[in-house]
């Protein structure tokens, strides 16, 4: 599988099946990735087509010796913050329990389905930075030095974020944890 | 370390989010700690396993066609914008040209150079050349020249020459322009006419 500057270096000398190949790369990494940091489906697919269009618009900018993954998770997560703060806020947990009535997961029980909202919830409660950190690392699989450079900070403090959303996540899901 | 600060930093260590010393330190403590702390261990695994069983979303339709048929529309219509606005330039320069072109083609130019510079002695003399225009290039005790030697050129009897070389004839007091002066110039035939056929006139013929 070509690496994703090389896509990109392709897509740039006029070859198109090479962004499309990276669109499908990463529709749905960055698509459950604005989801589970905005929790709204709606806006993450509005967001996720918006950041592909910023993408193809700013390409020619981009430095192919630069991690791509990084550089789309950067525009994600500045997009995911903007449109954040433009809207009422969402993460609450009136929001999260009806957008899980409306968007029923495989769950194949309730245990399950009430912990997958429990862990909604503590993501939720988590301050922003704290929750793109954490999200990008558990569930995006972004090694610590692509987060630092998504998101603009020190190793140091992308580290720090993630133990202090661990900490605070712990003690969200205790109850769920004592239960397992 | 003891094994509280282990068993609250079991997550972050699992997640490499420990710096070398503390990792170096939770591992000796696992190494070498009771059944309790590898228990916690095995928990905080089961636990973020959990956690990550958090179900995803599948994209709706595939972005790429109409993300790429999109930035194919709007690059069409930004090339149609460039290549409007440099028709539109080059339409507005062709409009311009003549005008740039307007001095050395057109003699109406030298005339109104011509006039304001016998008007300029005028007011400076109190009267008007008498037949005589040499006195414009020349500089004198009561100003001048009144034009400019770079745009006019006189021969050797001190005439002021039109663009095909010949004198412009100058009167004073004028028989058109009355209690002016009249000047033409004899044209691109060279004769002069009194200022019938293709002579130029400072009157309306």
């Amino acid at each position: 599988m070509a690496a994703d500057e090389e896509l990109v270096k392709k897509f740039l000398q006029g070859d198109e099946n090479s962004f499309r190949e990276l669109v499908e790369r990463y529709q749905k990494p960055l698509l459950n990735y604005i989801y589970r940091f905005t929790a709204r489906r709606e806006l993450a697919e509005e967001l996720a087509q918006e950041i592909f269009i910023a993408v193809l618009q700013h390409l020619q900018r981009f430095d192919t010796t630069a991690s791509f993954k990084a550089w789309i998770y950067a525009i994600a997560t500045n997009r995911a913050l903007n449109s954040l703060r433009r809207r009422e806020p969402v993460m609450n947990e009136e929001l999260i329990a009806q957008t899980m009535c409306t968007q029923k997961g495989p769950f194949s029980n309730a245990a399950e389905e009430e912990r997958a909202v429990a862990v909604r919830k503590a993501l939720a409660a988590l301050p922003e930075k704290h929750r793109a950190v954490f999200i990008l690392r558990f569930y995006q699989d972004l090694s610590y030095e692509e987060i630092a450079l998504a998101i603009g900070c020190p190793l140091g403090t992308v580290k720090s974020r993630m133990c202090y959303a661990l900490q605070k996540l712990r003690g969200l899901l205790w109850a769920h944890r004592e239960v397992e | 370390m003891d094994c509280k600060e282990v068993q609250d930093k079991l997550d972050a260590y699992l997640l490499g989010a420990l710096d070398k010393a503390e990792t170096t330190q939770l591992e000796v403590h696992l190494a070498g700690c009771t059944q309790q702390c590898r228990q916690s261990l095995k928990d905080t695994m089961r636990t973020l396993d959990v956690w990550r069983a958090l179900p995803g979303i599948e994209p709706r339709a595939a972005y790429a066609a109409p993300i790429l048929a999109s930035w194919k529309y709007s690059r069409k219509v930004f090339r149609l914008a460039v290549l409007t606005i440099f028709v539109l330039l080059v339409a507005l320069l062709c409009l311009m040209w003549p005008l740039w072109g307007y001095r050395p083609q057109y003699p109406m130019y030298y005339f109104a150079l011509l006039e304001k510079a016998i008007l300029q002695y005028n007011i400076q003399h109190r009267t008007f050349p008498d037949n005589d225009l040499s006195h414009l290039l020349l500089s004198g005790k009561n100003g001048g020249p009144y034009l400019s030697p770079q745009i006019f050129k006189s021969n050797g009897k001190g005439e002021i020459l039109d663009m095909w070389g010949m004198a412009y004839r100058y009167r004073y007091p004028g028989i058109h322009n009355r209690f002016m002066f009249d000047i033409y110039s004899c044209g691109k035939n060279r004769i002069d006419e009194q200022g019938a056929g293709d002579d130029i006139t400072n009157w309306k013929k």
